[in-house]
């Protein structure tokens, strides 16, 4: 299933969870596992100085620095690196998410996993604005699925074996479920559970459906669920489909929950990626931040893959 | 009777110390190395608690735990988590408690006495 | 005479000499050296009997010492009026001095002429709107790191810079190959959300050549596709050169003519290549000032004109504004307070700035002057490569407060600025005293802002 996994650390506290994911995955896959690390932001003008992301120090970026850096990457992750037969670790300067597409590009894996929103989303309003949120771009521009991992609890799973695809029903959906199709039937008894969660809105403007409209609207999900994606899942026996009505995120997650999900799968259908309002974040953002597993996120993209 | 725990740990020699110390305080104890052997052997012998490890070859903990709690038959059974992981609080929302390797023997039959309510 | 390995009066023409410089830590050796650096006075004075025109004579003999362009400096105004600070000064004891002593200044002496040139002035030539008799400080503080630089005397950052320059064709080293790929790329990551979007290369005979900051295709070349989008969205039929796409020059800020020479002509080999009817520069001051109003004289071409006819990418916006290309969505008008950062160098130095007025008048509903303004309004604080240099961080963060009250005294949090160097100043400015203002290019804004015409829209 995965061959080629890039994962982007900050080789710091933050990425701890998705470090533990990322090392487990390639190991059960016997993938190759790209360690990718953007050691810091370019500042100062045309100055060569940048701002290390991992100390805040302003440093001259040069080979021996980069090699230095490789050290400690080497030494933070020891022993997760003594069982992993086949890595490779790149460091580079720049802008984080535009870094890790530039690597994506140029080594094409078949999954990226990055921690979830952490850190890089408080401090200064530069790294709001400019660096915008890593995730979100990643997610937006990416030629491959991106698992995101942010809480503790999303990395204790080690292996997938329960799927929960979080349909919307966008292009990019589309492509989210063949995705999580494939990953469920590439692996023995792994279950898929299709689940849709109808939005109604926040309950104190005052524009709330009646309970009917409602679960006419839950009828019509269902519907369009049968149709689009369990009409594609012959001859396999393990899935279920749930409509729930609430907020999106919330529901999933707790869906997730309830099912002991060890992987959501979902589509990446912001087009507009408004880096001022990274912080609150969309829909997914705040799926990655409460759920208790990893999140796979699918752009529209990949549908034409 | 005596209460039955079942320890479940990769590494034996964890393994041969919890059951060690269980049987000095006088409990059944039964043991699996791995996810699927552990499922097998709660299965047969209906332990009375479980002591689960997460990071397992194979499977880890938490599926161990999804099969239990899927189990009508075994699905009330405590879990106790005892790992070495960072965060490992997180790992199981429903278990009845979690210990972090190493860790004290009196705190950890304080709360095996706890859960099984002595 | 003594020459360093790194510091020395040669230019940097090759890779390993600019590596070497580059693996000098924050150049360490390469100011060490600089302070065994020989003067060659000879040189020194040969060289301004033929190029210090009666222009500058002039300036350096009627000055009246009557103080008009103190007030006039932002560094004057935020080092507490320090009387080291007023322009006059500045250049009579520098330019004057040498010029007095017939070149025959010592090391010591060329280190602090080095040092006031590179951290007492960023070139913006505020000054000479206020001189009684327009002597133009900033001008010849231009003409003096010409000066520097074929003395060795200049800031190991705008050593590596020209040498970029020289090397690359690029301030950065971003290759051809590197530049060509990053625009189609763009072209790739930005296609499903603007269908058909392209960034044609070397196309002939378009209406507009675009040309860019390598720090674009560098580090964020999401300004490419940015740009891409909106000349799509106008429908233009543009291109960029594969080679000559650079536009800015940080060998101007070094004082290396040879190199400012070598980079334009790049530019204008593009044009002659091409023939596009004409070029549009992104958002960046000094290279508008480099390769648009500069260049041609370093080319020598005697028209004083680049080969087409060239403008500013405000220039463009105005148009495609003006004119419908670009319909800007009334609801999505900027509602919150917004301020505009002229730059000196396409608004005093270039004239823009009802282009720029014209512009907010289309985007924003709350537009707040900065006061002064336009021609008169203050440098970011970062011209000139300060914001790049080392050696000078603490000056230039003591000359960013000047800027920095002018735009909190508008009441307005974000600024509008159109040009990468005050770009680069005022993010530093929210770094160092944390103001809580946010910046930005106009591209991000516009696209935001913009409603795309039918063909454009893709559904979600």
């Amino acid at each position: 299933m995965f061959k080629d996994i890039l994962f982007g650390t900050s080789a710091s506290p933050a990425g701890d969870y998705a470090a533990r994911v990322a090392f487990e995955l390639a190991g059960r896959f016997d993938a190759h596992l790209r360690l990718v690390h953007v050691l810091g932001v370019p500042s100062r003008g045309f100055s060569y100085l940048a701002e290390d992301v991992r100390t805040g120090e302003q440093v001259v970026i040069d080979d021996d620095y980069k090699a230095w850096v490789e050290e400690e990457i080497k030494t933070y992750y020891a022993k997760q690196l003594e069982k992993c037969n086949d890595y490779s670790i790149h460091v580079c300067v720049g802008h984080p998410h535009r870094e890790i597409l530039r690597e994506a590009r140029n080594s094409n894996p078949d999954l990226i996993v990055l921690g979830g929103p952490t850190e890089e989303n408080e401090g200064s309003a530069y790294k709001k604005i400019v660096a915008g949120s890593t995730i979100q771009l990643v997610s937006k521009s990416a030629l491959c699925p991106v698992l995101l991992v942010s809480r503790p609890a999303a990395s204790f799973w080690g292996g997938i074996s329960s799927v929960v695809f979080g349909a919307d029903f966008s292009k990019a959906s589309d492509a989210a479920f063949k995705f999580a199709k494939k990953v469920a039937a590439s692996i023995p008894g792994c279950e898929l559970h299709i689940f849709h969660a109808m939005d109604i809105g926040p309950v104190h403007t005052g524009l709330s459906l009646s309970q009917e409209e409602i679960e006419d609207k839950i009828r019509e999900a269902r519907k369009k669920i049968r149709h689009k994606y369990v009409a594609n899942l012959e001859g396999f026996e393990k899935y279920s489909m749930e409509v729930w009505e609430g907020l999106p995120y919330v529901e999933i997650v707790k869906f997730a929950r309830e099912k002991q999900a060890d992987l959501i799968v979902m589509a990446y259908s912001t087009k507009d990626v408004d880096a001022e309002n990274a912080r609150l974040g969309s829909n997914m953002e705040q799926v990655i931040m409460r759920s208790t597993c990893p999140v796979i996120s699918v752009n529209r993209k990949m549908a034409k893959n | 009777m005596p209460k039955k725990i079942l320890v479940i740990d990769d590494d034996p020699n964890i393994a041969d110390y919890l059951t060690t110390i269980f049987e000095n305080n006088g409990y059944e104890v039964c043991s699996a190395n791995d996810v699927n052997t552990g499922y097998e052997v709660a299965k047969a012998e209906k332990p009375d608690l479980v002591t689960l490890d997460l990071e397992m070859p194979t499977e880890w903990g938490p599926r161990f735990y999804r099969k239990l709690s899927q189990d009508d038959e075994l699905k009330n059974i405590p879990v106790i988590v005892i790992s070495a992981l960072s965060g490992n609080q997180y790992a199981i929302q429903k278990a009845a408690a979690t210990i972090t390797k190493p860790f004290d023997r009196d705190e950890l039959m304080k709360i095996v006495k706890d859960v099984l309510m002595e | 005479m003594p020459e360093g390995t790194l510091c020395n009066k040669q230019t940097v023409d090759t890779k390993e000499y600019l590596n070497a410089l580059l693996a000098d830590k924050s150049g360490k050796q390469y100011y060490s050296e600089m302070e065994k650096l020989d003067v060659d006075t000879d040189k020194l004075w040969k060289s301004i009997k033929s190029t210090l025109r009666s222009r500058l004579r002039t300036w350096l003999e009627i000055c009246a010492h009557c103080g008009m362009c103190a007030d006039a400096c932002f560094l004057y105004l935020a080092n507490d009026r320090d009387p080291t600070q007023v322009p006059s000064y500045k250049i009579q004891s520098t330019l004057g001095e040498i010029v007095k002593r017939k070149g025959k200044v010592n090391n010591e002496f060329m280190r602090m002429v080095m040092d006031t040139a590179w951290s007492k002035c960023t070139c913006c030539c505020r000054c000479g709107s206020f001189c009684p008799f327009g002597i133009d400080m900033g001008i010849m503080f231009g003409y003096l790191r010409g000066l520097c630089f074929s003395q060795g005397f200049v800031p190991w950052e705008l050593k590596i810079g020209s040498g970029m320059h020289r090397v690359y064709k690029a301030q950065m080293d971003v290759t051809v190959e590197d530049w060509v790929d990053t625009c189609e790329w763009m072209a790739e990551e930005y296609e499903d959300d603007w269908p058909g979007l392209a960034i044609p290369v070397d196309k002939e005979n378009a209406d507009i050549m675009y040309t860019v900051n390598a720090r674009e295709p560098k580090h964020y070349p999401e300004d490419i596709a940015e740009a891409a989008i909106l000349f799509h969205m106008a429908g233009e039929n543009w291109t960029v050169p594969s080679k000559g796409w650079e536009e800015t020059s940080l060998a101007m800020f070094a004082g290396d003519w040879g190199a400012c020479k070598m980079q334009v002509e790049e530019v204008y080999g593009a044009m002659h290549r091409l023939k596009p009817k004409r070029m549009v520069v992104t958002e960046c001051g000094h290279a508008y000032r480099a390769t648009v109003i500069e260049g041609p004289y370093w080319a020598g071409l005697k028209d004083g004109r680049p080969p087409v006819e060239s403008i500013h990418y405000v220039e463009w916006v105005a148009e495609a504004l003006r004119t419908g290309k670009i319909k800007i969505d009334p609801a999505k008008k900027i509602k919150e307070p917004v301020t505009y950062q002229d730059s000196c160098n396409y608004i005093r130095n270039a004239g823009l700035k009802n282009v720029a007025r014209e512009i907010m008048s289309y985007i924003a509903e709350d537009f707040r002057e900065m006061t002064p303004n336009r021609e008169h309004n203050f440098c970011c604080g970062g011209g000139g490569g300060f914001n790049g240099m080392g050696r000078y961080r603490e000056q230039r963060n003591v000359g960013l407060k000047v800027k920095l009250d002018q735009i909190l005294d508008t009441g307005a949090k974000l600024v509008i600025s159109p040009c990468h160097n005050c770009w680069d100043a005022i993010r530093d400015m929210e770094e160092v005293y944390h103001a809580g203002i946010r910046w930005s290019f106009l591209k991000p804004l516009l696209i935001k802002m913009a409603i795309p015409p039918d063909h454009l829209k893709v559904e979600e």
